[in-house]
């Protein structure tokens, strides 16, 4: 479903990503660890089709990336560092907006479904300026899940959810892999990361050198290898 | 892609109508330009020479400070990357927020033109339709051109500052347009209005163009 080979990019004169080649099948989550600056953001930014490679190929769901790839970006979604989410607007508005923009034909009930998934809906006419960090990321799911992507790709996307909001991230996940989405998700939590993958990758120096399926690390053994990777994960 | 820059357009002014933070300041600038103008530049018999200039200085110093907040809200919480990501042509994006500066801008203009004709007593002209011509396609070309380096500020430290210097250059030959298109339109006696309307419509065309195509790359960098 999401397939990366020989991914390189340059910034300027430093060298982002050195040659990354992953896979997420249908169905399958892959947790993605990494220190700070290793490139992380770069990699889904690239996935997610905002920004193109120096050289490597993306493909989603069996159709390279290159040229127009209005059709691609249908089938992606993607939670951020920041939401993407207008502050002068309300929640509605902000759904309605990207509704509107992806071309989603039952907007209302959508928007309205949504809200109320993400637990906004008494909030849905407030600005979002006024929101907490919190809610804000919880839009911001809302809002990368408005036109059902196969494929989502998320950046930290436990940061400022309360536990609820974590519980209903769990939900969120679990119900996107039970229908057979595919998801890439950067964390810093590594038991969070053997927990929720099904497939584990370590991105260190714009290079990936741990990648593997859950069953082939024993339990705990994503934290020494990343130890052994990084250093020690609070000095990440 | 119509439908993508009327969805742009209208989501700028839900937000304008519910802060009017653009609308606002626009109006009491305009305002104020208009008075300090009609105060300093007392009524003349010559004053048809330069009341085209006037005119245009406060246009384009209104319409500067209305371009440097046009993609505040994008900026805000990187929502250029929200625009990026969304299956439309980017060019769209570029025709959109082009729509929502000139709708600022001919707003502005509906205060501005009547007021310095009030203020300087000054009888309106005969021809009508180049006048609004003149005005059109100086708008176009001040918003397009606008539009284009707004956004590219937009993610700079300092964007606001840096604005006004790489757009007034680029501004010359519509600044000048403008000014010599509207001084024939009002009658001004050497000013030839069809040879600087034919020159803002060339101008209008490569601007409108050129940053239509370069907005695709354009997103990828923001």
């Amino acid at each position: 479903m999401i397939e990366a080979q020989g991914l390189t990019r340059r910034l300027g004169e430093r060298q982002v990503l050195r040659g990354v080649d992953l896979r997420v099948e249908r169905g399958e989550i892959l947790t993605l660890c990494g220190p700070n600056g290793a490139g992380k953001s770069t990699l889904l930014s690239v996935l997610a089709l905002l920004t193109r490679p120096s050289g490597g190929r993306v493909c989603i769901a069996g159709t390279a990336a290159r040229g127009d790839t209005r059709a691609l970006r249908e089938r992606v979604g993607l939670v951020a560092h920041r939401s993407f989410l207008y502050g002068a607007l309300t929640a509605r508005e902000n759904l309605d907006f990207y509704a509107r923009l992806y071309r989603i034909r039952e907007g209302e009930g959508r928007i309205r479904e949504l809200l109320q998934l993400v637990g906004l809906y008494p909030f849905a006419h407030e600005p979002v300026r006024t929101f907490s960090r919190g809610m804000e990321q919880r839009l911001s799911l809302a809002r990368a899940l408005l036109h059902r992507p196969e494929v989502l790709l998320l950046d930290e996307p436990y940061a400022g959810l309360d536990p609820a909001g974590a519980r209903l991230l769990d939900r969120i996940l679990a119900e996107h892999r039970a229908r057979g989405g595919a998801a890439l998700l950067v964390t810093h939590d590594l038991v969070q990361a053997e927990n929720l993958g099904d497939r584990l990758a370590v991105l260190v120096r714009g290079r990936l050198p741990l990648s593997a399926r859950r069953g082939e690390l024993a339990p705990g053994e994503l934290a020494r290898r990343y130890q052994e990777l990084v250093g020690r994960p609070t000095d990440a | 892609m119509l439908r993508d820059v009327w969805t742009i357009l209208r989501k700028d002014w839900q937000a304008e109508l519910r802060t009017q933070e653009m609308a606002g300041s626009l109006l009491v600038f305009i305002l104020l330009i208009a008075f300090l103008f009609g105060l300093t530049f007392p009524a003349r018999r010559d004053l048809v020479y330069f009341f085209p200039g006037l005119v245009w200085t406060a246009i384009f110093f209104a319409g500067m400070l209305g371009l440097s907040r046009s993609f505040a809200g994008e900026a805000r919480s990187d929502c250029m990357k929200g625009l990026a990501l969304a299956p439309l042509d980017r060019g769209a994006v570029f025709l959109g927020k082009l729509a929502s500066n000139l709708l600022f801008l001919v707003a502005t203009e509906l205060v501005a033109v009547p007021l310095f004709f009030a203020l300087f007593d000054f009888s309106p002209p005969g021809h009508w339709g180049t006048l609004v011509a003149a005005l059109a396609l100086g708008t176009l070309g001040f918003a397009s051109v606008g539009t284009l380096l707004a956004a590219m500020m937009a993610g700079t430290k300092r964007g606001e500052f840096l604005l006004p210097l790489a757009l007034f250059p680029l501004e010359m030959p519509v600044a000048v347009g403008a000014v010599e298109a509207t001084a024939g339109a009002l009658g001004v006696a050497g000013a030839h209005a069809g040879h600087w309307l034919k020159l803002l419509v060339a101008y209008d065309l490569i601007f409108l163009v050129v940053p239509y195509l370069l907005f695709d790359y354009l997103m990828e960098v923001l």
